[in-house]
C-alpha cells in the first residue's frame, strides 16, 4: 500500500510539471517560436478581406522565427491579471507581450520585461519617428521598455442629423449645454472599470493637473493640484446628474456606448469613444444595408478650459519582451517586423487604431478607412498618458473606488478622499 | 477519556452519544487494538493529503500576512509584524465590505431558509410525480454560479433585459436585490435538500398525536416539526451561512464590487490577484478565515445542538 501511495504522490507532483513543459520552443520547421500574449484583435489573424499581421511577418521571417498568438481574455483588466500572474511566476513561455500603455511602467519597474538597447529597434526606437504620446508611454526611468505598436485616442462623436443646426461643441460645458437643450444623451463610460480612470485622467490633465508626479528615480508622489482636480470632478458630477446622462451610465463600458449610439433610433446625439466605432458602423451598415456612417460626425476631445486644446486620453499597445523569455533575439526580430509601416497600416485599416509612426500620420491608405486620421494624429501629439509607475494599478483602483458612481461625486469631499487613498496606494498600503 | 467512561450498565449512564456502550473496560482487547491500527493506516493517506493541501497553504498565508510582500516591488519586501492587519482593520473599505457581505449573507440565508423549507415540505408530501418535483426543484443548483450570475445580469440590464430601463445594477439597493435574488435562486435547492433530510426524521406518530390533540397546521409546524429537525436546520443554515459569507462570483460578475457591494472575498481578490500584494491579501484572507470560524462557533454554541447527535439521527 505504501508503494502505491508513493506512486500516487509522484504522479500528483509530475502532472503540473508536464503541463508546464508543454509549450515547445521551436516549430516543426526548426524556427524558434515567439509566443505573443495579446488580447484578441481583428488585425492579428487573416480575415476575408485582409491579411493579419502574424502571417505577414511569419512569411517575411523566412524561418528566423515563427510568431504564435496566445490569446488573452477580451477584458483588459483580465488580460493584465493573467499576464501579472504569469510574469510574477517567471513564466519563460512569455516572449512577446501586447501591453496596454498603462502596464508598461508597472511591468518594467517590477523587472518583468527587458529594456531595449539603443539601436535594437528599427522604426519605433527613434524619438523623431514616433508620435509624442505613444513615445512617452514607453520610456521608463530613461530607458525604452516598450516598442509602441499602435496608438489610440478618444474623440467626440456626434450624429449630424440630431444636431438641429447647433454648432459642434468644443468644450465640456458647451457639450453638456447642447445635449441638455436638445434633450439628448451623451454616451460616455461610467462603469467601475479602467475606462473611468481614462475619463478622469483626461479631464484632470486637460485642466492643467495630473494624478501623480513621477520623479527622476521613478518614485511617484501624489500631485492632484486642488483647482484643476475640483474642475475635473465638477464636470463628472454635472454630467452624471444632467439629463444628458444615459440611464445605464454607472454600468456602461465602451461597447455599450457604441451600441447605444449606433442604433437607428438612438436617443444620443453625442458619444466620447475610441475610433474603432467607425469601422464598426461601416460593418454594421454593410450587413444591414443602412447608411448610418454618413450621419457620424467627429470632433476633437472636448476642452476643459475654453480655448486650451484638451489633452485627450491615450490608449494603444506597446510591445514588450518578457524578462524570462528564451527567445529574445527572435522576439526582437518579430517586433521589428510588426512595427513596419506595412503592418501599421493593416492595424489602422482593420482595427481603426492609428499608427504610432509620424510618417503615417496623414497616410492616404489609412485615411480612406479613417477619414479623421489627421485629427487623431494631432491629438496623439498632445495626448494625456496615464501615470507611468509600478503602482499604476493601485492608483487606478483607488480612482475607481472614489469616483464611482459619478453621480455621487461631491467635489471637495471626493477630492480629499482621492488624495488620501492614492497616497496609501502609492505605498502599496491601500485596501481597495 | 477512555478510562473515565462509566462501565456499561452503571446507573450513571447518560444518553449522550459519545458515551455509547461500545467502550471497553480498562484496556482494549487485542482485536480492538489491531482494528484501531488498521483504521489509522487507512485514514492516514487522506489525513496527510488534507494536511498538505489545506494546512500548509493556511500556515503559509499566516506567514505571508506578516510581511510587506508585493510581487511588483520585490526589493521592498520586509517583515512588518501586524501592520497589514492594522491597515486592513483601520480601512473604511474593509468595513464596507464586511457590511455588504453581512447584508448579502443574512438576507439570502433567511429567504433561502423560508423558501427551502416550503420546497422541502412539497418534496416530502408530494403524492405523485415525486421524482419530477425533486428534479425540477434541484435544477438551479446544477447551474454554475457564474452562469446564473450572468443570466440574472442580462435579465435586468436595460439593453438585454426584460424589465425596461429600471437598471437595478446602477444603484446600490437594486444591486443588492439582484445579487441576493441570484443567490437565493441558485442555492435554495441545496437548503431544501438538507431540510428534506431533516423532515424525514420527524416521527409521523408525533404529527398524528398532535393532530388528535387538535393542533392546527401552524401549531404542528412550530411545535412539532421544527423543534424535531433543529439539527438539520442548524446544518443547513450553518453550511449556507459559511458559503454565503465567502461570496465572490455573483458580485464579481454583476457589479464587480461597484456601488458598495464589494465583499470580503472581493477585496481579497483585488489585493491578491489584481495587485499581487500577497502580504495585504493574505491578511484579508486570514481575517475572513477567522470570521468563518467565529460564525461556525457561534452557531454551534447558539443552537446548543451537538452535531454528533445530528449525524446519529439523520
Amino acid at each position: 500500500m505504501r508503494r502505491r501511495t508513493g506512486l500516487l504522490l509522484a504522479a500528483l507532483m509530475i502532472t503540473p510539471l508536464a503541463a508546464c513543459g508543454g509549450a515547445s520552443d521551436t516549430s516543426a520547421s526548426g524556427a524558434p517560436i515567439v509566443n505573443w500574449y495579446i488580447g484578441s484583435e481583428s488585425w492579428l489573424t487573416d480575415s476575408a478581406d485582409a491579411q493579419g499581421v502574424i502571417s505577414a511577418c511569419n512569411a517575411k521571417a523566412n524561418g528566423a522565427y515563427e510568431l504564435k498568438a496566445e490569446s488573452l481574455p477580451t477584458n483588459p483588466d483580465s488580460q493584465r491579471e493573467q499576464l501579472v500572474r504569469r510574469l510574477a511566476a517567471k513564466d519563460p513561455s512569455i516572449d512577446l507581450i501586447g501591453m496596454d500603455v498603462t502596464w508598461t511602467g508597472e511591468f518594467a519597474q517590477a523587472g518583468w520585461i527587458s529594456p531595449f538597447a539603443p539601436g535594437e529597434l528599427a522604426t519605433v526606437g527613434n524619438e523623431n519617428q514616433v508620435l509624442k504620446g505613444p513615445w512617452d508611454s514607453a520610456q521608463i526611468d530613461g530607458q525604452q521598455y516598450g516598442a509602441p505598436l499602435n496608438s489610440n485616442t478618444r474623440l467626440l462623436w456626434y450624429r449630424k442629423s440630431k444636431l438641429a443646426g447647433n454648432p459642434v461643441p468644443q468644450t465640456w460645458d458647451q457639450l453638456l449645454d447642447t445635449a441638455e437643450k436638445l434633450n439628448s444623451k451623451i454616451q460616455e463610460t461610467g462603469k467601475r472599470a479602467e475606462a473611468l480612470v481614462v475619463f478622469f485622467n483626461a479631464l484632470e490633465e486637460s485642466a492643467g493637473g495630473s494624478i501623480v508626479n513621477v520623479g527622476e528615480d521613478g518614485t511617484a508622489t501624489v500631485d492632484l493640484p486642488e483647482e484643476p482636480t475640483l474642475k475635473a470632478l465638477d464636470i463628472m458630477r454635472r454630467y452624471a446628474r444632467s439629463s444628458a446622462a444615459p440611464s445605464a451610465l454607472s454600468t456602461s463600458a465602451e461597447d455599450d456606448n457604441r451600441l447605444a449610439f449606433q442604433s437607428a433610433d438612438s436617443d444620443s446625439a453625442f458619444m466620447i469613444n475610441w475610433p474603432y466605432v467607425y469601422p464598426s458602423v461601416l460593418e454594421a451598415d454593410a450587413e444591414a444595408g443602412t447608411d448610418l456612417a454618413e450621419d457620424y460626425g467627429v470632433a476633437p476631445y472636448p476642452q476643459v478650459v475654453a480655448g486650451q486644446p484638451a489633452k485627450a486620453p491615450l490608449g494603444g499597445y506597446n510591445l514588450g519582451i518578457g524578462k524570462f523569455s528564451k527567445n529574445r533575439e527572435a522576439a526582437l526580430a518579430a517586433i521589428n517586423c510588426l512595427t513596419q509601416p506595412e503592418q501599421q497600416r493593416t492595424i489602422a485599416t482593420t482595427g481603426g487604431q492609428p499608427s504610432v509612426l509620424r510618417a503615417l500620420g496623414d497616410d492616404a491608405a489609412i485615411k480612406e478607412k479613417l477619414p479623421f486620421l489627421p485629427l487623431m494624429t494631432q491629438q496623439l501629439e498632445t495626448a494625456a498618458p496615464r501615470p507611468v509607475t509600478s503602482n499604476y494599478n493601485d492608483i487606478s483602483l483607488a480612482v475607481r473606488q472614489v469616483l464611482h458612481p459619478m453621480s455621487s461625486i461631491d467635489p471637495p469631499k471626493s477630492y480629499k478622499a482621492l488624495r488620501d487613498l492614492i497616497e496609501n496606494a502609492l505605498k502599496s498600503q491601500a485596501v481597495l | 477519556m477512555t478510562t473515565s467512561a462509566p462501565p456499561s450498565g452503571s446507573t450513571e449512564v447518560t444518553s449522550r452519544a459519545k458515551h455509547a456502550p461500545t467502550r471497553k473496560k480498562g484496556g482494549d482487547t487485542d482485536r480492538a487494538v489491531a482494528e484501531r491500527r488498521l483504521g489509522l493506516k487507512l485514514a492516514a493517506p487522506a489525513a496527510i493529503i488534507m494536511l498538505l493541501v489545506t494546512a500548509y497553504p493556511i500556515l503559509y498565508a499566516v506567514y505571508l500576512s506578516l510581511f510587506r510582500y508585493d510581487l511588483r516591488t520585490p526589493d521592498l519586501n520586509e517583515f512588518v509584524g501586524l501592520d497589514n492587519y492594522i491597515l486592513v482593520l483601520s480601512s473604511g473599505v474593509w468595513w464596507q465590505a464586511v457590511l455588504s457581505t453581512t447584508i448579502i449573507t443574512v438576507f439570502s440565508v433567511l429567504i433561502e431558509l423560508v423558501i427551502g423549507l416550503a420546497f422541502a415540505m412539497v418534496m416530502h408530501r408530494a403524492l405523485f410525480g415525486r421524482r419530477t418535483v425533486r428534479t425540477a426543484i434541484l435544477i438551479p443548483y446544477g447551474i454554475i454560479t457564474v452562469i446564473a450570475a450572468f443570466a440574472f445580469r442580462f435579465a435586468v440590464q436595460p439593453d438585454t433585459g426584460f424589465i425596461g430601463d429600471l437598471n437595478p445594477l446602477g444603484g446600490t439597493v437594486g444591486s443588492f436585490i439582484t445579487i441576493i435574488l441570484t443567490e437565493v435562486w441558485k442555492t435554495t435547492p441545496f437548503m431544501s435538500l438538507l431540510l428534506l433530510a431533516g423532515l424525514a426524521t420527524v416521527p409521523e406518530e408525533m404529527q398524528e398525536a398532535a393532530k388528535v390533540d387538535g393542533a392546527t397546521a401552524t401549531q404542528r409546524l412550530f411545535k412539532v416539526t421544527l423543534p424535531n429537525m433543529k439539527g438539520a436546520i442548524l446544518v443547513a443554515v450553518l453550511f449556507r451561512t459559511l458559503d454565503a459569507f465567502r461570496i465572490f462570483d455573483t458580485v464579481y460578475v454583476q457589479t464587480a464590487g461597484a456601488l458598495n457591494t464589494n465583499t470580503i472575498s472581493g477585496i481579497g481578490y483585488n489585493a491578491l490577484i489584481t495587485r499581487v500584494n500577497l502580504g495585504l491579501g493574505s491578511a484579508i484572507s486570514i481575517l475572513l478565515f477567522l470570521m468563518i470560524i467565529l460564525i461556525a462557533f457561534i452557531f454551534v454554541k447558539g443552537f446548543k445542538t451537538n452535531l454528533g447527535t445530528v449525524k446519529g439521527a439523520g
